[in-house]
């Protein structure tokens, strides 16, 4: 009775059992990989990377970066001497000096 | 020749990140994962392959646990029978368990006709775990010893819940007049 029950099931199982076909089933779970992932963000980044270096070169990126880095040198130095007060540099200096000289006097 | 294929297949995963040889696991054992799944749930297609796509995922993140003492089908069994205690856990804390059984056979009802409504109309009539045994055994082909690494149980409950399933779908089967012949 039970060998018979046994059979019965297992012919309708295996009537009922049937291959699955993949559809893009392993593309969707590759995707979906951390690896994968890391993968994808690694070539954006490069991708990215290399574009700005392109167009940075393009549009002649060197000279205006140049051009900028001397503009703000030379406007501070401007600045600098316009704005200073020569007699309190005078005596901040002669300020630093003396204390130099006693931290000297004091090692002997 | 199979067995040994899988394990050069999971090295090159773990030793190279190789997601060929990945993607070549999940063509081989996609359809029986994805069948498993399809039984746990009564048919929900939809359901079933976002579960398996789960299993797949912690088989690759976990991989370099796999240590060879099963094959790697009843390792990925055992993974693919977790995710779905783990999900039956988490719809049972939101909604309960009934509603769930009520959903599944309505799409059961809604959506497969012929000889495969009749396997989930079957399937709907055991326990989870009937279900899950009885799977295993006749559709699966696992013998009682790997159903019992699958699912955690020992084999004499493995047994039990063979026997009280095999009885369930026998009689639903003689009900609507499949004799064997």
């Amino acid at each position: 009775m039970m060998e018979n029950d046994d059979k019965l099931i297992s012919q309708f199982m295996h009537a009922n059992k049937h291959e699955i076909e993949d559809n893009g089933f392993s593309r969707r779970v590759i995707r979906q990989l951390p690896e994968h992932a890391k993968w994808m963000s690694d070539v954006l980044t490069t991708v990215c990377t290399v574009l700005c270096c392109i167009l940075f070169y393009v549009f002649d990126g060197f000279n205006f970066l140049f051009g900028v880095i001397v503009e703000v040198i030379t406007s501070q130095s401007y600045n600098l001497m316009s704005n200073t007060n020569f007699i309190s540099l005078a005596i901040a200096t002669v300020v630093v000096i003396i204390i130099g000289v006693q931290r000297v006097a004091s090692f002997r | 020749m199979g067995q040994l294929n899988d394990i050069s297949l999971v090295a090159q995963v773990v030793v190279f990140k190789n997601t060929r040889a990945f993607d070549t696991l999940v063509k081989k054992y996609q359809s029986p994962v994805r069948r498993f799944f399809l039984h746990q749930t009564l048919g929900d297609e939809e359901l079933s392959d976002d579960l398996a796509q789960e299993t797949f995922l912690k088989a690759y993140t976990n991989l370099s646990s796999f240590k060879n003492l099963s094959s790697f089908s009843t390792w990925l069994y055992r993974i693919a029978y977790n995710v779905f205690y783990d999900y039956i856990r988490g719809k049972k804390e939101t909604s309960g368990l009934e509603e769930r059984e009520i959903d599944a056979s309505c799409q059961v009802e809604q959506t497969k006709v012929g000889e495969q409504m009749d396997i989930y109309r079957g399937l709907s009539r055991l326990k989870e775990a009937e279900r899950t045994c009885i799977t295993l055994f006749f559709m699966e082909d696992l013998p009682i010893e790997k159903i019992a690494i699958v699912t955690g149980m020992p084999a004499g409950t493995v047994k039990s819940h063979l026997s009280r399933g095999k009885e369930k779908l026998s009689n639903f089967l003689k009900q609507n007049g499949y004799d064997g012949k």
